[in-house]
């Protein structure tokens, strides 16, 4: 909402200056976005006319022209596309200080000296043209005669008004809280009409029969009135609050519009039929064109206001094209209504409209001043369009709407805000926002029509402490804490998770969960996307259903800037819907490598990742959470076939790792094999131990024995492990497989797999003895098993 | 003639001294050895003209002479020593070759900041909670006092997911509110830091796609200056003692009273620089008492619990901390980017 500080002054005396008010309107809840100086404030600005004009030589869109200012001719370098030779201009010559703090000197553009400045009107703060220079006719003056653009200077306040705060949306509105804040009153203009010799009812009939959309429609009419050009002081006020001049009619209900925040209309009462208004609901399928051309379909929910034969009128948003006022209007028939807030939001919206009427209807207008409003109309188009107002105004009410009166405790201010306040502070507040103030406690406050959203002893308390000012609430540093408070296990958990990735070398990524069709199809069967309804654009039209193809774009995105070496990962929420439809949220934690083992050193060949990285990674990973696992291959699209593996936590599936798919490769245009990791962090954080129990170790020295063993290529290594494992007897520790080695000293479809097996007791130091029979029984059980055989 | 003989040692002492520190390798280290500890070198000189002297003063004398001959010999061999492992014995290194580097990981500063803000409020007895992000308009709206039909829908751009379900991407994190309070009677401390989503064109300062940390206290005895207790507990911590709050009134359906709350600019500290437009105030986010109206869908009885609830944009947040100056780095991923943090 654009205030005028000069409008406002008709209805208060502002003391403090404009940025002051400002910061005290923002600190009241009235944010002010802007404050923007309008007018004349400028000086040294010029007549000039414009000698000559030619083509800059090094830029296509600078002109260089020479322009006689009186006493010299001045080279001004000029960007606008409408300078011409032969026009007289507003000239900024060097030390002219304009709005903005932009101040002339003498520069070089593109290497050329350009000494001031052709204005546009923007640049001299007049108004917010900027379709080029401001170009002006002879009667302006002649060059060196100062400029003066004519218009009185005034300063605009852009203040963002909250969604319950319609009352706010008008100068007096604005002007009862400044009265608050500066301690002063508001002054409502008188009215004043003349008397007629006909009386308004003669003229039009009103009937309502939607009274819940409509509890109040008042009428009066207007003839005799002559439609022209607004005189200059209505045509500032409404050009200064951004609303653009039409005619004199029509500019006096955008002017009560903004002083009063009541919408109005006007109708040319020679189109109303049979001299009758009837509001009712649309039907179905009803059409109807509105003011600006556009034929709306209406639904059995639409209000509409209809003459005797056809709507004129879609209710509380726009009039209609069949009843505008023309030039040729002679009778107005003047309306002012309250219509019920969610009946004009809805249609609003469903239609896409919001017009200055519909704002203010579906955040509550105020149905008593219907009443001020139209009176104020009737005066003003009147005088200003030498108009007769007949007679009194057709006013029906079916369903009158009562002031509240709410109880407010003063102790109980006090028990919300942590501060007590000054009975007397407490009603000079409330009185001065133009509720009535009776009781001694509790309070009882009478709130006006014109603040619906004031219902509760709470929305009191909040009015009080806005303009007693939040800044005298102290800051209470002292608490008593709940001793009670847990932790959250599964948040920490999920910060562990990531603290142990970023410590093997992963960078914690954050990536947008809303993404293209294609990201959530490589998972659809088994994950049915989540859909997005009105997607700002097809690149983010689903919540994503897998965490890969995001690290696969930031695969992408690096690639392509020079970066080839990477390992990311992320913790976050994926949504679908599952087999039986049901929506499912989890949060998963997806890793994702490429490229070569290790950072390239001068001293080392770098070999590219295997699979073998990658389960490195999720062993470190898992022995870092001290989980145990295993592992079994499976078939998933998302990977390479005989490349991926599922890890098992007891019976559990905890997640799947492995090579990427060639697939998904393709779709991200990536060559390099990629390798990733998928796991649920629930099933994770269920077999997570927090408390480890610790287990002494031996204080005797460990025995160890190595195990060359030749077996059949297609051999398992893990199932040979698994077995010494299961066989290796009471001392043994653990096995570590430290070669793999095929080649010429071994048939061609053999293997030798080299094992280190650590034996140890907690009571004695091992020798021999203990150890070779148990070596014996291995080899037995592996040769029988594997056809395992010693190398030699 | 003994007093010649020690003044000499005297003498050869502080030479030899100085020649020793002079000599930085092993061929100067042996002519010095020849010169003082040779058959015929200075100190054996000395030696030899013991025999010249009574024998009373014989005794005194050798032992000054032997003492030189220990000190020097035990010098020479310290210096000898470093100076042989100093070079002959070792393999030659240049040790301005760059070391090998681990692959190395990062947080992204996202995180850094959410811990930053949860560890504040965690030391302050703050829990945390969490909730989904794909959210019933109910949680996400309503039971916020957000009815159907609000005007305060409007400041929600929403992102809907499934009409008839009345599904939404959660436009904030106050719904883990709801939850919570649905969830556990008070006393109520929680923060919830999450993802959020609106419908918002992206620019350097808007992504449909952000985080927030919203917090939630409620009690018995719950009051607004405790509210303001808190954020200038959290604005001192997180950027400075000197760090002071504004509270400006505001509207948000959820609370009341409620306001905007605004920091001492991090950028001029309160002076007033280009970031803050001159006026030395920051705008972080919103708070407020909590409004009677959410605990009634909580059935938490307003007259007993008063509360307060808060939240943050956390991208804000590390864009002022980090001097990021586009919220989509935070997304991108790009590890020149991420490395720095």
């Amino acid at each position: 909402m654009k205030i005028s500080l000069n409008w406002l002054q008709k209805y208060i005396s502002v003391q403090s200056d404009p940025t002051e008010l400002a910061n005290q309107l923002t600190l009241a809840g009235l944010e002010v976005e802007e404050i923007i100086e309008t007018g004349d404030r400028f000086t040294h600005v010029v007549i000039g006319k414009v000698l000559q004009k030619e083509k800059h030589p090094n830029a296509d869109k600078l002109s260089i022209c020479q322009v006689d200012t009186g006493k010299e001719t001045l080279q001004i370098v000029c960007g606008a596309p409408n300078v011409e030779k032969g026009q007289i201009v507003p000239v900024a010559i060097v030390g002219a200080e304009l709005p903005g703090g932009f101040s002339i000197k003498p520069v070089k553009l593109r290497g050329v000296d350009s000494c001031g400045m052709i204005c546009s009107s923007r640049e001299l703060g007049i108004d917010s043209h900027h379709e080029g220079i401001l170009v002006l006719d002879e009667s302006a003056g002649s060059p060196g005669d100062p400029y003066t653009s004519g218009k009185l200077s005034d300063t605009i306040l852009n203040i963002n008004v909250t969604p319950n705060r319609p009352d706010c949306l008008s100068h007096i509105g604005i002007a009862r809280e400044v009265s608050v804040i500066e301690n002063t009153s508001v002054r409502i203009p008188d009215i004043s009409i003349p008397k007629s010799d006909r009386p308004a009812s003669d003229a039009i009939s009103i009937e309502i029969k939607d009274p819940a959309g409509c509890p109040r429609y008042v009428a009066r009419v207007i003839k005799n009135v002559r439609i022209g050009p607004s005189p200059e002081w209505l045509k500032t006020a409404l050009e200064s609050v951004g609303v653009r001049s039409i005619n004199n009619v029509v500019d006096v209900t955008n002017f009560v519009l903004m002083e009063t925040g009541h919408p109005l209309h006007a109708f040319d009462y020679q189109t109303i039929a049979k001299q009758r208004i009837i509001v009712r609901k649309a039907h179905k399928n009803e059409t109807f064109i509105t003011l600006d051309d556009m034929k709306r379909s209406l639904t059995e929910e639409d209000l509409l206001i209809c003459d005797g034969e056809r709507p004129v009128a879609l209710a509380g948003i726009m009039g209609g094209l069949n009843s505008e006022v023309t030039d040729a209007t002679q009778t107005i028939l003047l309306e002012a209504a309250y219509f019920d807030p969610m009946t004009i939001r809805r249609t609003a919206r469903r239609l896409g409209m919001s017009t200055e009427a519909s704002q203010r209807f579906e955040r509550g207008a105020d149905p008593e001043n219907t009443l001020f409003a139209i009176d104020r109309a009737a005066q003003l188009i009147c005088e200003l369009a030498s108009g007769t107002v007949l007679d009194g105004r057709v006013d029906v009410y079916p369903c009158q709407i009562e002031n509240q009166v709410i109880e407010c405790r003063i102790s109980r201010i006090a028990h919300v805000l942590g501060i007590a306040i000054e009975r007397d502070q407490i009603i000079s507040i409330l009185n001065g926002l133009g509720l009535q103030v009776q009781g001694q406690d509790p309070l009882l406050v009478t709130v006006p029509t014109f603040r619906p959203d004031l219902t509760r002893e709470i929305d009191l308390i909040e009015e009080i402490v806005r303009h007693y000012g939040y800044d005298k609430i102290p800051a209470n540093m002292h608490s008593l804490l709940s001793l009670t408070a847990e932790t959250n296990a599964s948040y920490d958990f999920n910060e562990l998770c990531r603290d142990i990735l970023i410590g093997l070398g992963f960078m914690d990524t954050i990536n947008n969960s809303l993404v293209p069709k294609m990201f959530v199809e490589f998972d659809a069967v088994r994950k049915t996307p989540v859909c997005i309804e009105n997607p700002l654009s097809p690149e983010t039209a689903f919540y994503r259903n897998h965490l890969y193809p995001n690290l696969l774009q930031d695969i992408v995105w690096n690639r392509n800037r020079g970066h080839h070496n990477l390992r990311l990962f992320e913790i976050a929420r994926i949504g679908y819907y599952d087999a039986d439809n049901v929506k499912v949220e989890e949060v998963r934690l997806a890793g994702m490598l490429t490229g070569q083992k290790n950072q390239s050193f001068w001293g080392s060949a770098n070999e590219p990742l295997s699979f073998y990285q990658i389960k490195g990674f999720v062993a470190a990973l898992m022995k870092k959470l001290n989980i145990r696992y295993s592992i079994k291959p499976c078939d998933d699209p998302m990977y390479l076939s005989e490349r991926a593996v599922q890890m098992m936590i007891g019976p559990k599936v905890a997640g799947v790792f492995g090579q990427i798919s060639a697939d998904m490769q393709k779709a991200f245009d990536l060559d390099t094999p990629v390798y990733g990791f998928d796991f649920s962090m629930e099933t994770l954080f269920e077999n997570y131990q927090k408390i480890i129990q610790f287990k002494p170790f031996s204080r005797f020295p460990a025995v160890k024995r190595d195990l060359a063993l030749v077996v059949n290529q297609t051999t398992h290594a893990g199932d040979l492990l698994q077995a010494i494992e299961s066989e290796a007897g009471e001392y043994f520790r653990s096995v570590e497989l430290f070669d793999l080695y095929q080649g010429e000293s071994l048939p061609k479809d053999k293997i030798s797999l080299a094992f280190s097996l650590t034996f140890n007791s907690d009571e004695r130091t091992l020798t021999d003895k203990d150890v070779e029979p148990v070596i014996g029984r291995l080899l037995t059980k592996l040769d029988r098993e594997f056809s395992a055989k010693l190398r030699t | 003639m003994s007093e010649n003989i020690i003044q000499t040692a005297k003498d050869i002492r502080k030479e030899f001294e100085h020649a020793l520190q002079a000599s930085h390798d092993s061929d100067s280290l042996e002519q010095l050895r020849i010169s003082y500890l040779g058959r015929k070198g200075k100190i054996a000189s000395l030696f030899a003209q013991l025999g010249r002297i009574s024998p009373e003063e014989r005794k005194s004398v050798g032992q000054t002479l032997n003492e030189l001959k220990q000190d020097v010999t035990d010098a020479f061999q310290k210096t000898s020593e470093q100076v042989l492992s100093s070079t002959s014995s070792v393999e030659y290194l240049d040790l301005t070759l760059p070391g090998e580097l681990p692959i190395l990981g990062n947080h992204h500063p996202l995180t850094k900041v959410f811990r930053e803000i949860t560890d504040c409020f965690r030391s302050m007895g703050f829990m945390i909670a969490q909730g989904p992000e794909i959210e019933t308009e109910y949680y996400n709206f309503e039971a916020l006092n957000i009815p159907e039909g609000h005007p305060a829908r409007d400041m929600h751009d929403t992102f809907y997911v499934d009409q008839t379900r009345q599904m939404v991407m959660r436009t904030h994190t106050s719904p883990v509110q709801i939850h919570v309070m649905e969830n556990q009677r008070p006393p109520i401390r929680i923060i919830a830091p999450g993802r959020c989503y609106r419908n918002d064109t992206p620019d350097a300062t808007h992504s449909p796609f952000f985080h927030q940390v919203e917090g939630l206290c409620v009690d018995e005895n719950i009051t607004m200056a405790d509210l303001k207790g808190v954020i200038l507990n959290f604005a001192r911590r997180m950027f400075g003692s000197d760090m002071k709050i504004r509270f400006r009134a505001s509207f948000f359906p959820f609370t009341e009273p409620s306001a905007e709350y605004d920091f001492t600019c991090l950028i001029c500290r309160g002076k007033g620089c280009r970031v803050c437009k001159g006026t030395g105030w920051i705008e972080i986010s919103g708070a407020g008492m909590v409004n009677p109206a959410v605990f009634k869908y909580v059935d938490y009885d307003s007259e007993k619990y008063t509360g307060y609830a808060f939240g943050m944009g956390v991208e804000r947040i590390a864009m002022l901390l980090y001097g990021v100056h586009d919220i989509r780095l935070f997304y991108e991923n790009d590890i020149r980017f991420l490395q720095q943090f």
